[in-house]
C-alpha cells in the first residue's frame, strides 16, 4: 500500500515536472460575469492559472443540457481536473465521474459521493450567523429583513443562521421573504425591490438578500428608504457604499484555488470538504467602503461571536441538520 | 419597325408558353394579340415587360436588341403595362397612386413639387374625377383610366393593356376606346391583349392571333371578320350553340321568399324570385346590388334577417355542407377568393366541396386514383390546358381555373345550379363550351340560377330575367322580350 | 424537395460564411467553426446532435402544422410543458404498468397534455374569434404557472435543491441509443441521452405528412389555411379545422415531454427547455413546412446547438452565443431568399448581356 502510493506520487512529480496540468471550468448559467459565486470560482480558477502555471479552459453552458456533455468533452480531452460550480451539475458530475475514474473532479455546493470527486460545501449558516450579529446590533427598530432567492434549502440555511444571528441580541424581530421558487428567482430585481420596500414599511432597517440579481433590487431600496442591506457571496460593499452595511462572504476563489493546487502538486484527495469559519470558506466583509458603518460595539461584538464560533463554544443551528440535501 | 419579337421562346416547367414566337408592331398603332386562354399572349407581353425572361429568340426596341430584367427597366425605356388586376392602393389618392415609386426626395412633398408636371396630363384627358379623389371612391372604370395616367406620366410610349374590358361595363368600354383612340392619336403605341373578338375588331390597326404558345396569324384587322377571326383563334370553325329543348319549365325548385339580409356590402331587401326545373333565371344588375347576398344565402353563408329560401319546397335550414350536397351546386362569384386555392394542385381543387363524397375519401383516407380519375375527367371534358391532374392551380390561366371551377360544379349532377359569372376571364371555346354545359343540363331538368354582369350572356341564356337593383327585384322579364335598352334602365334603377 | 434542399443549402452557407467571419474578426481562426464541426458529428457529438434534434423534430412539426392552417402557432414552449406535465402524472399515478403498457400511455399522455393546451387555444380563435398569436404567447405563462405549481407542490423531489420531480417508474423509460447498441458492443452515441424519442419523432413526421396530404382533415386544415372563405364556399367547417390544426400542434409540442422524460433525465426539471418551441418556428421555416424539411432542419439545428456548445472548447474566448448569430442568420435567410436569388441573378444576367 505504502510502496503503491510512493510509487504513484513519484509518477505524479515527475508528470507534472513535464507538462502543466490542465483545468476544465464549466460554469453554471450564470456564467462568469454574475459578480457572484460563478465569478468568485473564475476568479479562483484564473489566479491559479496566472500562479501555478497551469492551462485553464473554461465554458459557460447555455442550459442544463448541456453540463453533462461540456464535463464529458474535458474528461475525454483528458483534462486533469475538471470543475463545476453550483448544484445543478450534481447529477451530471456523478455520472461522469463513473465514467471516467482516472479524471478528478471538485464540485461546489454539493456532495457527490463519488471516489474521484472532491465535494466543497460551505457553512452558509456561520457566516450568515455573523452578518445576523452585525444586523441585530445596527438596527435602530429592532426588525431586521431577509429576502431570499430561490426558496431551496441552501437559501433556508443562510435565512436560519441569519435569524439566528440576528436574534441573539435580543428583541429582534426578522422579517422574510422569498422572491421565488424557480431559477426566475435569481433574475429579478424589481420583485426583490418590492419585497424589500414591503419589508421597510414594517420596520425593517437592516436586509439580507441572499437573491443572485433580484439583490440589486434590495439594495435599490434600501439606498432609497435610507436603511441597510447586506450583500452576500462576494464582496459587494463597494456596489452602493453607506448602504452596504457588510457581506456575507462564500470563499468559492478559495476552493477552487485550492483543489488546482492540490492537484497540482498531485495532492488531490476526494471526498466531502466542509469549509466553514475556522479555515476562511466564509466570513463577512469588511473595507474602506464600510468602516464607517461599523461601529467598535459591532465589530467587537461579532469578533468575539466568530472566535466562539471556531472554538466549536457556539454551534449555529444548521438547516440542513433538519433536512438533508441529496 | 416600333418591337420586333423574333423567335422568342419561353417554357415553363410543365408548358411551352412561347414557341418561337415572332411579330412585329409598328409605331403608332393599336395592336391587338388574341388568342384564347393560355395561348400564351400574356406570357410574350410579360416578357417584353421585363417580368419573366425568355429561353431563347430575341426582342428589339427601336431596332435594338434588348432584355428589360425588370418592369422597372422596361419603364424607364417607355414601354409601360396595365395589368388585368391594378396594381392601385385604394386607401391613397389619385395623385399619391400616380406618384407611388417617384415620390423622390424624404424632404420635399412630391405632390407639391411634382403638381405641375401632372396637370396638363390629367386636363388633357377630360376624366370625371379628381387628382384628390381617393381610388377607393372611383368605379373600376376610373380605376383603370389612373393606371393609364400612371404611365402616361412616366412618359411610356408603348402602353400594354391585359383584358382591358374584362371588368368594365358597356358604356366604360366604350369611354375606354375613345380614350385609346385619343391616346393614338397622340403618337403613343398601344397593345392590347384581349380574347374578345368584336372589340378586336373594332378597335386595333393590326392583329396577332396566338394558339397553344405559336402565332397562328398576323395580318391587318380589315382583311379579317369576325367568322375568321374566331376560326383562327379556336383551331376549327365554330359548332353552332346546344339546341333548347322547348318543353314549359316544371315545379318550382328554388323559391326566395321576400329575404332581407343585413350584411356590409350590398344587402338585399325583401327579394322574391323562383327558378323551375328546366328553367334559367338570368340576374342582370350592376355589380354591388346584392349578387353576392342572394349566392351566400342560398348556401347558408349569410344570415337572414327575414324570409327564407325554399328548395324543392322545403325551406332551408342545413350547413353550408349539407346544402352543397343536397342537390345544390355552386360556381362562386369570385373565383380566385371563393373557389379555388391557387397554391394547391388541380386535382386538389378538382375535389373542393366534393372530397367528402365516398368517392373520393375512405375512412377520412382521400383515394389517389378515384381523384386523378374524376380530375382527368374533368380536364378532357372541359379541356383544360395544360392538361396535368397535378400542375399547380396558379400555373394555369385564369379561364382554364375557371373550366375547372364549372366542371366541378356540375360533376355533381345537381337539381339547382349556381352560376355566378361562370365565363367570366373565360375565352371563347371555353364561353361556348359552357353555356353549352348549362343548356345541356337546363333541358334535363335543372333549375339554374345564372348571375352575371354580361348582357348578352344573360339574354342568350335565359329563360327569364330579373333585374336586381339595391337588393330588389326591379324588374322581370321574359325570354325575347328583354331589349339592351330595357335592362339597361332597369339595372340603374329607372325602370 | 429540390427547393428545399437549395434553401437549406443556401442558408447554411450563409450562415458559416457570416460565422467564419466573425471568428475571424474576434482573433481567432475560423477554422475553430470547422473543429466544433467535426466534434458535433464524433460519435459522441453525433449523440448530443441527434438528442438535441428530437425536440425541435417535434415543435417544428407543430408549427408547420399550424402554419399549414395558416395559424401562428408561437405557444409551443407551453404546450410541451403541458405534455412534460401529462407523462409526470401519468406515471406517478399508474407506477405498476408493464413497459408494453406504460411507454405508448405516456407517450399519449405527453400528446393529449400538450394538446389539451392547443386545443384551448385553438377553441379561443374559432369561437371567440381572439387572435392566435396573442392567446398562444398568454397561455404560455399560464403553462409555466400550472407546470412550476406542480413542480414544486405536487411531485416535487424534496431532497433535491434543484425544483424537480421525482423520477418516474422505470417502466416508462425508452432506451437510449446507446442502450441498444450496446448488446453489439458498437460504441457509436457513447453515453449520450440520443433515444427512441427520435424514431418516434420521424414516425410521427411521415404520419402528419400522411395526414395533411393523404387524409380528407388534412385536405380540409390546409385549405383553411389557404383560404378561409374558400374552404366555406366548399362547405367546410373552418372553425373545426382551426380547433383541430392548434390541438394537433400542441399535441406534436407536447411530444417533446417524452424525449426529455422518458427518453433523458426520467424526471421533470423546471424550465428544462432552451426555447425548444419558439426555436420551433425556425426550424418549420426552414423546413417548408414539410415534414421531411422539418426533420432536415431539426437535424441542422440540433447541429447549431451542439456546435454551441463545442465552439467554446474550439476557441478562446469566442462565447456560445455565436449558435445563435448562426440561427438568426439561417432564419434571415431563407426569410430574404427569394430576394437574394433574385437578386444574383440579375447581377449575373446584368454581366453576361
Amino acid at each position: 500500500m505504502l510502496k503503491a502510493l510512493l510509487f504513484f506520487s513519484i509518477l505524479g512529480f515527475s508528470l507534472s515536472a513535464q507538462a502543466a496540468i490542465k483545468v476544465g471550468l464549466v460554469l453554471d448559467k450564470g456564467g462568469k460575469d454574475d459578480k457572484s459565486f460563478n465569478a468568485a470560482a473564475f476568479r479562483g480558477a484564473s489566479e491559479a492559472e496566472k500562479k501555478l502555471g497551469i492551462t485553464l479552459k473554461t465554458v459557460e453552458s447555455s442550459d442544463d443540457t448541456a453540463l453533462e456533455p461540456s464535463l464529458r468533452t474535458f474528461s475525454r480531452k483528458g483534462y486533469d481536473l475538471v470543475i463545476g460550480v453550483g448544484f445543478a451539475q450534481l447529477n451530471p458530475i456523478k455520472k461522469v465521474a463513473a465514467e471516467f475514474p482516472k479524471t478528478h473532479f471538485l464540485l461546489i455546493d454539493s456532495d457527490a459521493g463519488s471516489p474521484n470527486v472532491r465535494s466543497v460545501m460551505f457553512a452558509e449558516h456561520e457566516g450568515s450567523y455573523l452578518v445576523g450579529v452585525i444586523a441585530g446590533m445596527k438596527s435602530q427598530t429592532k426588525t431586521v429583513g431577509f429576502v431570499g432567492g430561490m426558496d431551496i434549502p441552501l437559501i433556508r440555511r443562510f435565512e436560519m443562521g441569519y435569524r439566528k444571528g440576528a436574534e441573539s441580541i435580543g428583541g429582534i424581530t426578522v422579517v422574510s421573504n422569498y422572491v421565488g421558487s424557480t431559477s426566475d428567482a435569481w433574475r429579478n430585481p424589481t420583485k426583490g425591490k418590492e419585497l424589500a420596500l414591503a419589508q421597510i414599511s414594517k420596520k425593517a432597517d437592516v436586509i439580507f438578500a441572499a437573491a443572485g440579481t433580484s439583490g440589486m433590487g434590495v439594495f435599490d431600496a434600501a439606498e432609497e428608504k435610507h436603511v441597510f442591506a447586506i450583500g452576500v457571496d462576494s464582496n459587494q460593499n463597494w456596489v452602493k457604499p453607506g448602504t452596504i452595511l457588510t457581506s456575507m462572504l462564500k470563499h468559492g476563489e478559495t476552493a477552487v484555488y485550492q483543489a488546482i493546487e492540490d492537484r497540482n502538486a498531485n495532492k488531490f484527495t476526494a471526498g466531502l470538504v466542509s469549509m466553514g469559519l475556522s479555515d476562511g470558506g466564509v466570513g463577512y466583509a469588511l473595507d474602506e467602503f464600510n468602516k464607517p458603518l461599523l461601529t467598535p460595539a459591532i465589530l467587537k461584538k461579532v469578533e468575539e461571536v466568530k472566535k466562539q464560533i471556531v472554538a466549536k463554544q457556539l454551534k449555529v443551528p444548521d438547516y440542513y441538520s433538519i433536512k438533508p440535501p441529496q | 419597325m416600333l418591337i420586333e419579337f423574333d423567335k422568342v421562346t419561353k417554357r415553363f416547367p410543365l408548358t411551352t408558353a412561347n414557341d418561337s414566337v415572332s411579330f412585329n408592331i409598328a409605331l403608332n398603332s393599336i395592336h391587338g394579340v388574341v388568342g384564347e386562354n393560355g395561348a400564351g399572349k400574356s406570357t410574350i407581353m410579360k416578357i417584353l415587360y421585363g417580368m419573366y425572361s425568355h429561353d431563347s429568340g430575341e426582342i428589339r426596341f427601336r431596332g435594338e436588341r434588348v432584355q428589360f430584367s425588370s418592369p422597372l427597366d422596361a419603364i424607364r425605356r417607355g414601354i409601360g403595362m396595365v395589368h388585368q388586376h391594378f396594381m392601385l392602393i385604394p386607401r391613397l389618392t389619385v395623385w399619391e397612386n400616380i406618384l407611388l415609386g417617384q415620390e423622390g426626395s424624404f424632404w420635399i412633398s412630391a405632390t407639391e413639387r411634382k403638381t405641375p408636371q401632372l396637370k396638363p396630363i390629367f386636363e388633357s384627358s377630360g376624366l370625371g374625377f379628381r387628382l384628390t379623389d381617393t381610388v377607393e371612391s372611383l368605379s373600376v372604370g376610373q380605376r383603370q383610366q389612373v393606371e393609364i395616367l400612371k404611365l402616361l406620366y412616366r412618359e411610356s410610349q408603348v402602353l400594354i393593356l391585359d383584358e382591358p374590358t374584362a371588368v368594365l361595363t358597356p358604356q366604360e368600354t366604350k369611354d375606354l376606346f375613345q380614350r385609346l383612340r385619343q391616346l393614338k392619336a397622340q403618337g403613343k403605341t398601344i397593345v392590347i391583349i384581349t380574347h374578345k373578338i368584336a372589340e378586336v375588331l373594332e378597335l386595333t390597326d393590326t392583329v396577332t392571333v396566338m394558339r397553344q404558345g405559336r402565332v397562328v396569324a398576323h395580318a391587318p384587322t380589315h382583311t379579317l371578320d369576325a367568322e375568321h377571326l374566331t376560326e383562327l383563334i379556336i383551331g376549327q370553325a365554330c359548332p353552332p350553340p346546344h339546341p333548347r329543348a322547348q318543353e314549359p319549365p316544371g315545379q318550382p325548385i328554388l323559391e326566395v321568399q321576400g329575404i332581407s339580409t343585413r350584411s356590409h356590402r350590398a344587402p338585399l331587401n325583401k327579394l322574391k324570385l323562383t327558378v323551375r326545373a328546366g328553367e334559367i333565371l338570368g340576374i342582370a344588375g350592376v355589380s354591388g346590388n346584392g349578387q353576392e347576398d342572394l349566392v351566400e344565402s342560398i348556401i347558408g353563408l349569410c344570415p337572414l334577417s327575414e324570409g327564407k329560401v325554399q328548395f324543392r319546397g322545403k325551406t332551408m335550414t342545413g350547413s353550408t355542407y349539407e346544402r352543397l350536397t343536397g342537390g345544390i351546386a355552386l360556381i362562386p362569384p369570385d373565383r380566385l377568393d371563393e373557389a379555388v386555392v391557387p397554391t394547391f394542385s388541380v386535382e386538389f381543387n378538382a375535389i373542393l366541396g366534393l372530397h367528402r363524397g365516398a368517392r373520393f375519401q375512405k375512412c377520412g383516407i382521400l383515394q389517389r386514383t378515384a381523384i386523378t380519375k374524376h380530375t382527368e375527367t374533368l380536364i378532357s371534358d372541359f379541356s383544360v390546358s395544360p392538361p396535368s391532374p397535378v400542375a399547380t392551380l396558379g400555373t394555369l390561366s385564369g379561364g382554364n381555373q375557371q373550366k375547372l371551377v364549372v366542371g366541378r360544379a356540375l360533376a355533381s349532377n345537381p337539381a339547382l345550379i349556381i352560376a355566378a359569372y361562370p365565363t367570366r376571364g373565360v375565352d371563347i371555346g371555353a364561353t361556348r363550351r359552357i353555356h353549352d354545359e348549362l343548356v345541356k343540363r337546363r333541358n334535363s331538368g335543372a333549375a339554374i340560377l345564372l348571375i352575371s354582369s354580361e348582357l348578352d350572356e344573360i339574354m342568350a341564356l335565359s329563360d327569364n330575367i330579373a333585374v336586381l337593383f339595391d337588393g330588389y327585384c326591379a324588374a322581370l322579364f321574359p325570354r325575347g322580350q328583354a331589349t339592351e335598352l330595357a335592362l339597361g334602365r332597369a339595372m340603374v334603377g329607372a325602370a | 424537395m429540390k427547393s428545399l434542399a437549395f434553401s437549406l443549402s443556401f442558408a447554411c452557407t450563409l450562415a458559416l460564411a457570416v460565422a467564419a467571419a466573425i471568428i475571424w474578426f474576434s482573433g481567432e481562426s475560423p477554422l475553430a467553426l470547422w473543429e466544433a464541426l467535426r466534434a458535433s458529428l464524433s460519435s459522441e457529438g453525433l449523440g448530443y446532435t441527434l438528442f438535441y434534434a428530437t425536440p425541435f423534430v417535434f415543435t417544428g412539426l407543430s408549427v408547420a402544422v399550424s402554419f399549414h392552417c395558416g395559424l401562428f402557432n408561437i405557444g409551443a414552449e407551453g404546450q410541451l410543458y403541458m405534455g412534460t406535465l401529462a407523462v409526470i402524472a401519468t406515471a406517478t399515478a399508474l407506477p405498476h404498468l408493464p413497459p408494453g403498457l406504460a411507454i405508448p400511455l405516456g407517450i399519449l399522455a405527453a400528446g393529449l397534455g400538450g394538446a389539451s393546451w392547443g386545443c384551448l387555444a385553438g377553441m379561443l380563435k374559432a369561437w371567440r374569434g381572439s387572435h392566435e398569436v396573442i392567446v398562444t404567447i398568454l397561455l404560455n405563462f399560464v403553462a409555466y404557472s400550472i407546470v412550476d405549481y406542480s413542480i414544486l407542490y405536487l411531485y416535487r423531489d424534496p431532497v433535491s435543491q434543484s425544483p424537480e420531480t421525482l423520477k418516474i417508474p422505470g417502466t416508462f423509460s425508452l432506451n437510449t441509443f446507446d442502450e441498444l447498441l450496446s448488446p453489439f458492443s458498437v460504441s457509436l452515441f457513447r453515453s449520450t441521452p440520443a433515444n427512441l424519442s427520435l424514431v418516434l419523432g420521424i414516425i410521427v413526421a411521415l404520419a402528419v405528412g400522411f395526414f395533411l396530404f393523404r387524409t380528407r382533415w388534412g385536405f380540409e386544415l390546409r385549405t383553411v389555411g389557404a383560404n378561409a372563405r374558400v374552404a366555406r364556399f366548399a362547405g367546410m367547417n373552418s372553425a373545426l379545422s382551426t380547433i383541430l390544426a392548434l390541438s394537433l400542434s400542441g399535441g406534436l409540442a407536447g411530444l417533446v415531454g417524452v424525449n426529455e422524460v422518458m427518453g433523458h433525465e426520467h424526471r421533470f426539471i423546471q424550465g428544462f427547455s432552451p426555447g425548444y418551441g419558439f426555436t420551433g418556428v425556425a426550424v418549420a421555416l426552414l423546413g417548408r413546412n414539410h415534414p421531411v424539411g422539418v426533420i432536415c432542419s431539426a437535424l441542422l439545428f440540433g447541429l447549431l446547438h451542439n456546435m454551441s456548445r463545442e465552439i467554446e472548447f474550439a476557441t478562446t474566448h469566442v462565447s456560445k452565443e455565436l449558435s445563435l448569430v448562426i440561427q438568426a442568420i439561417i432564419v434571415l435567410a431563407v426569410a430574404t431568399q427569394p430576394f437574394l436569388v433574385s437578386l444574383l441573378k440579375r447581377r449575373s444576367r446584368g454581366r453576361a448581356s
